[in-house]
Parts: C-alpha cells; structure tokens; sequence
C-alpha cells in the first residue's frame, strides 16, 4: 500500500551546488561531471539545468583553499537520488563542499533545454594565486589594490610609447 | 499627561526613524535567495552576523526568509560565518 502511493508521487524539484577545488585539471571535471550525470541518470533522474558559476572567491578558507569552481545543477528526482548524489561527492576527493535545497514537491511539466544540461570544463588557471589580498578585497568589498597597480602599469607603457615616437 | 508622537518629534527631531515598509513586500519581483550574496549582504553586518528585524525593517515572513537565505549561503562559503580568518 505504502509503495504503491509512493510510486505516484510526481518527482520533485531539487538544486545542488558543489564546490570543486580551484587546482584541478580539465580531465578530473570532465570526470566529475560524467560521474554527476551518470548518477542522476541511474536513478531516475533528469538534469533540468547545469551552470558553471567559474571560480569564485570563497567567504572562508574550506580545505585550505581560497577558491573554489562551483558548479550549479537543477534537477528532477526523489530522496534517493538525493541520497545517492551526496554519497557521490563525499567520496570525490576533489569536491569540497555541496549543498542540496528542495525547490518544489509537484514541479509539474518542465521543459528540459539539452543544451543547458551540459558540463563545462573547468580551465585550470595557470599563476593567477594572489594570497597577499584581503577577504574583503577579494569579494570586491574594498577597493582592489591590484587593479589600481595594473592601471600604473598601463601609464607606465603609455608613457614609454610616447618616447618611442620621439 | 501623556505625549503625543508629534509632540515628542518636536522636542527631539533627530530621535525620529522614517518607517518603511518591508522592502521584498513592496516590490515583490525582489526575492531572497541563497545564491545572491550581494543582496544579502545588505543584511549582515561586518562581522557577518544577520542583521535584527528593527533594524532590516523586514516584516516577520522576510525575516525568516532571510535567516534561512543568510544560513544556506553560508554553507557553501558565499557569506562568511564570522570574519576571524
């Protein structure tokens, strides 16, 4: 009786984010990214919409890492599969943090767009570390003591130019 | 005897707080959500910590929206829990 009313249920809507560390390469998310697909797909799931937010700043330092690629999927499914995605990302090494949120118990009809239920490749930044900035400067609360030097910088060239035409 | 409002504003104009309405029941294409954190953070202090209805100005649903809003992005490190890092 119990599994047959729960068999009925509509699928629910559900959103998940994860954190992947900022040092992995391109290979490794294309990885965790079949894995992710893979996992809903088994479980009778529909991926409904995948964003790559890029890498991001973090509030705080999560295993010692200032940044992180987060990664955004909206999805169709149950508990388990709930269950299941989260199991997956303790296990991936390379995960720091997820976060799973309820959207709606009956989603009704929803149009899925193929082309939005893509993974991007996560491009590994080659040099781009500047640990001597501030939380607030990273965030863009502050003003950005970098960008004030790239723009003397720029000067600099602008100037040396001038000499050339000399 | 009693004061009245006006008269207590005319002894102290400055103790006077122009109240507003709840701002996300004005205008209800404003919502709060977990994966905003530049508008959340009109609602945290410096040192992170949510701000308290008498001062957001928040009616109780918002408020209550917002706690969960503020606690979620917090969770993945899109508003930080304190700031002595």
């Amino acid at each position: 009786m119990a599994e047959a009313v729960k068999a009925k249920l509509p699928p629910r809507e559900y959103e998940a984010i994860y954190i992947v560390r900022p040092d992995v390469d391109k290979e490794t998310s294309e990885r965790i990214a079949q894995r992710v697909a893979e996992v809903v797909s088994k479980n009778d799931g529909t991926l409904t919409l995948v964003e790559n937010w890029g890498r991001r700043p973090l509030a705080y330092p999560v295993q010692h890492q200032k940044r992180g690629n987060y990664v955004y999927l909206n999805f169709l499914g149950d508990g388990a599969l709930v269950a299941e995605l989260e199991r997956n990302f303790r296990l991936l090494d390379e995960v720091m943090r997820f976060q799973t949120v309820k959207l709606s118990d009956d989603p009704g009809d929803v149009v899925v767009d193929e082309s939005r239920t893509k993974f991007e490749a996560i491009e590994r930044v080659e040099g781009e570390e500047d640990d001597d900035l501030t939380l607030e400067q990273e965030l863009g609360l502050v003003a950005n003591p970098r960008a004030q030097a790239r723009v003397e910088i720029d000067d600099d060239l602008d100037y040396d130019d001038d000499g050339d035409d000399l | 005897m009693m004061q009245s409002d006006s008269a207590r504003s005319e002894k102290d104009p400055f103790r006077r707080v122009r109240r507003r309405g709840c701002p996300f029941c004005n205008d209800e294409t404003q919502s709060l959500d977990y994966k905003d954190p530049g508008t959340l953070r009109y609602f945290i202090t410096d040192r992170g910590k949510i701000v308290p209805r008498r001062v957001s100005g928040l009616c109780a649903k918002h408020q209550r929206a917002l706690t969960v809003a503020v606690k979620r992005a917090r969770v993945i490190a899109l508003l930080p829990f304190t700031t002595n890092y």
